[in-house]
């Protein structure tokens, strides 16, 4: 899945160690994230989401918001 | 390219455990020994082995997966699963070979140290994908 995490730190100017410490979690998994060779789990992208204060679909995936389906839509 | 290092789980004192049920196979072995065979004291020391041999393989076993980040949980989680599919798969392909005039393989001895050896190997490959 796609996401500006990456981009986000950069602005921070943090590094990737700096950023996994914040998580809680190790170097790599904030690169596997970066990367785009991993998807966090809901708790790990809600926290990403919160320490940069944005939506969590700000930040995974597109960007566009979908209204949910349902009678009389 | 960021390596990962899936096994920074060890827990050093899953070598203490270890070693203390490996004593306690050996004393209990030789005890059994002693004992008339299809005893029920002889029943209930092998339930004895049993349950340490379990005991030294879960408890390290969560101790140390439940220490890692979610990433590493992942990595770990799926080299068990394929390990386990592969082990399952071996041992019964196995029987079928066996059949067929093949040598017999004791898997009360081999399958531990198996399954070990595979699973390490399975951590190494998997964790490659998220380097």
């Amino acid at each position: 899945m796609k996401n500006s995490v990456r981009g986000l730190r950069a602005a921070k100017n943090w590094s990737q160690g700096d950023l996994a410490e914040k998580l809680g979690v190790s170097r790599q998994t904030v690169n596997a994230i970066e990367t785009e060779k991993y998807d966090p789990s809901l708790p790990l992208a809600l926290k990403i989401a919160r320490l940069f204060s944005l939506r969590v679909e700000e930040i995974f995936g597109s960007t566009e918001v979908r209204a949910p389906k349902g009678r009389g839509q | 390219m960021s390596p990962v290092r899936p096994f920074r789980c060890f827990d050093s004192r899953a070598i203490v455990a270890a070693l203390g049920v490996a004593a306690w196979l050996i004393a209990s072995a030789w005890l059994s020994r002693t004992l008339a065979p299809d005893s029920t004291a002889r029943v209930l020391l092998a339930l004895g082995q049993a349950g340490a041999l379990a005991a030294l393989v879960f408890v390290p076993l969560r101790r140390s997966i439940t220490r890692l980040d979610e990433l590493g949980r992942h990595i770990h989680y799926q080299a068990l699963a394929v390990t386990a599919a592969l082990l399952v798969t071996a041992i019964t392909a196995w029987a079928f070979l066996e059949r067929a005039g093949l040598p017999h393989i004791d898997w009360s001895i081999y399958a531990a140290p198996a399954f070990t050896v595979a699973w390490a190997v399975g951590v190494v490959l998997i964790a490659r994908r998220y380097e």
